[in-house]
């Protein structure tokens, strides 16, 4: 017996997840006092070290009598700038005692946090800016879960009982079923559930077009009527054929708005995981939210093998959740 | 399995990119991109446009459709997007059984035009035969190559090696979609996928053009939001 679905976790890229990961850098410790006029005179030298890389690197850390000033890589002060510092300080001592820095190594984030846990855990090293990323993690209510859930076990289930291999897809518009499928792979290899569960939204969408060039002829074919002053019980027949239809084609295009494109605001749960021609298909059909079962761990394109969801390069993006079993 | 040689490629991609440029006369405009599938004696036996604006299915590209149309005859995907066909496993349809019911008003077609009253052919051994021939096809597809005017995207690679196809040629790089370098390169990742790039000046500047011509015309059947260029 399966364990039950009692929760769902969001895929994000990898950035969302990964560790800390440090790498050296120097420092040199001035009094508070003076800390402003040494950042002022170090942060050009700091800048053209760190480049574009390390912008999510504060300049400074304060201590509690003293601030320590980030260098870069490099391990020293060129010598105008540390002359410039020296004098500096002198200044401030108003003795001639001062001549030396000392420079001492830190360890840094490589990379910029995106997460508040990330940036909490990382600015314990050395501290970081932290800018919102363009992608919040989405956070589902209880509600949400469960009905999100009973969608996904309906998936699985129209998997069971009209898939060749048993996987499945269903998807909907406002938790409302629009299409599903089982897949046909037995009989054809390309026949997956996430390819046919699309193939049945399309099949409506062109219902939906069907009619609008029925009801434009409807109403050319009316006008006729009335400008040649001529109405047939053979007209009227068709006409009543014609209202016949649009009420059929009503129940199968039901929850859809009628200038749908593709599958933009649909929502798609699946029995498996996508490979990469469905998760890719689902890209193309600009899918929002995709949320699946069981892992796909040899060609699975969202989780196991590839995230082709965080892919920056391709120009549509989409929510992803998978299934957490007790 | 078959393999071209650079001018083999190079006349096929000719062909296939006077195909692309006719896509462009069309009232509903689709991405001129044609595609061709190459038996084992090096001869067409199935092409396509794409038609992801016809068929208001944004994963019905020219490589996809041209598979379909082998294995399932001429007028396969015509019929689909009038809604003659269903495609899909539910409670409401069986696909096993709407292919039939195409395949059977094929013949009947077929039959009267050559006024031949074949009914009483519908029956179990008839549909194996069909069923039989469909599989053949399948197979035979595996010792095919295939030649595309611009790199199949991450989805179509995936297809082509599910299906069995494994030498792709292509004149153009797809940088929105390339499962063959551009974006995801599938073609390292398994074994059984063979990429030729064929970089001649001529052809891929030609290619090239086409798709600066669609994006220039802006895709009539996106929302108005998301077009980004206005339709000219």
């Amino acid at each position: 017996m399966d364990r039950q679905v009692i929760n769902l976790e969001e895929i994000l890229p990898f950035s969302y997840t990964r560790d800390v990961e440090l790498v050296p850098m120097y420092c040199f410790e001035v009094k508070k006092e003076v800390a402003k006029d040494a950042l002022n005179i170090m942060k050009d030298y700091i800048n053209n070290q760190l480049y574009d890389k390390y912008n999510h690197l504060k300049r400074c850390r304060k201590c509690t009598d003293s601030v320590q000033i980030l260098i870069g890589a490099c391990n020293h002060i060129p010598f105008e700038l540390s002359q410039k510092l020296i004098e500096k300080m002198k200044q401030e001592n108003n003795n001639d005692e001062f001549n030396d820095i000392i420079i001492t190594k830190i360890m840094v984030s490589k990379y910029a946090p995106i997460t508040r846990k990330q940036y909490i855990e990382w600015s314990t090293y050395w501290p970081l800016y932290f800018r919102k990323p363009d992608k919040d993690i989405l956070i589902l209510t209880k509600e949400e879960i469960n009905k999100y859930i009973k969608l996904l076990y309906i998936s699985i289930d129209i998997g069971k009982q009209f898939g060749t291999c048993n996987s499945g897809c269903i998807i909907t518009y406002n938790d409302e079923i629009i299409a599903s499928s089982g897949d046909n792979i037995k009989n054809h290899p390309l026949h997956h559930a996430p390819m046919l569960a699309i193939e049945q939204v399309s099949y409506k969408l062109r219902h939906i077009w069907l009619n609008k060039q029925t009801e434009k002829n409807n109403l050319q074919k009316k006008m006729k009527i009335i400008h040649k002053q001529q109405i047939n019980n053979r007209d009227s027949l068709n006409d009543h054929k014609h209202e016949n239809n649009k009420s059929n084609h009503n129940i199968l295009i039901d929850h859809i708005p009628n200038d749908q494109y593709l599958c933009t605001n649909f929502f798609a749960f699946l029995s498996h995981e996508p490979c990469y021609m469905c998760a890719m298909a689902l890209l193309h059909s600009r899918i929002k939210c995709v949320i699946f079962d069981k892992e796909n761990k040899n060609n699975g394109a969202l989780s196991s093998q590839e995230k082709l969801h965080c892919i920056k390069n391709l120009n549509h993006h989409f929510k992803v959740f998978k299934t957490i079993r007790g | 399995m078959v393999e071209l040689t650079e001018e083999e490629a190079m006349n096929f991609l000719n062909i296939a990119l006077g195909e692309a440029e006719k896509s462009l006369q069309k009232e509903l405009k689709e991405m001129p991109i044609f595609c061709l599938l190459i038996n084992e004696e090096k001869k067409i036996i199935s092409s396509s446009y794409n038609y992801t604006n016809e068929s208001k299915n944004g994963s019905r590209h020219s490589e996809l459709i041209a598979i379909d149309k082998y294995i399932y005859d001429g007028n396969y995907e015509q019929m689909k997007n009038l809604n003659l066909i269903k495609c899909y496993n539910n409670n409401e349809n069986s696909i096993e059984k709407s292919i039939q019911d195409y395949f059977v008003s094929l013949d009947e077609k077929k039959n009267s035009e050559l006024k031949i009253n074949n009914y009483e052919n519908i029956n179990d051994k008839y549909m194996n035969e069909k069923y039989n021939k469909i599989q053949e096809r399948i197979n035979n597809l595996k010792k095919c190559c295939i030649v595309v005017t611009c790199e199949p995207c991450i989805m179509c690679v995936y297809a082509l090696k599910l299906i069995g196809i494994k030498n792709i040629y292509f004149c153009c790089l797809n940088e929105r979609f390339g499962g063959c370098g551009s974006v995801l390169s599938l073609h390292k990742k398994y074994e059984d996928i063979n990429v030729h790039y064929i970089e001649h000046p001529e052809c891929s500047e030609k290619s090239i053009n086409l798709m600066k011509a669609f994006y220039k015309a802006g895709n009539p059947s996106a929302p108005e939001e998301k077009r980004k260029r206005p339709i000219s």
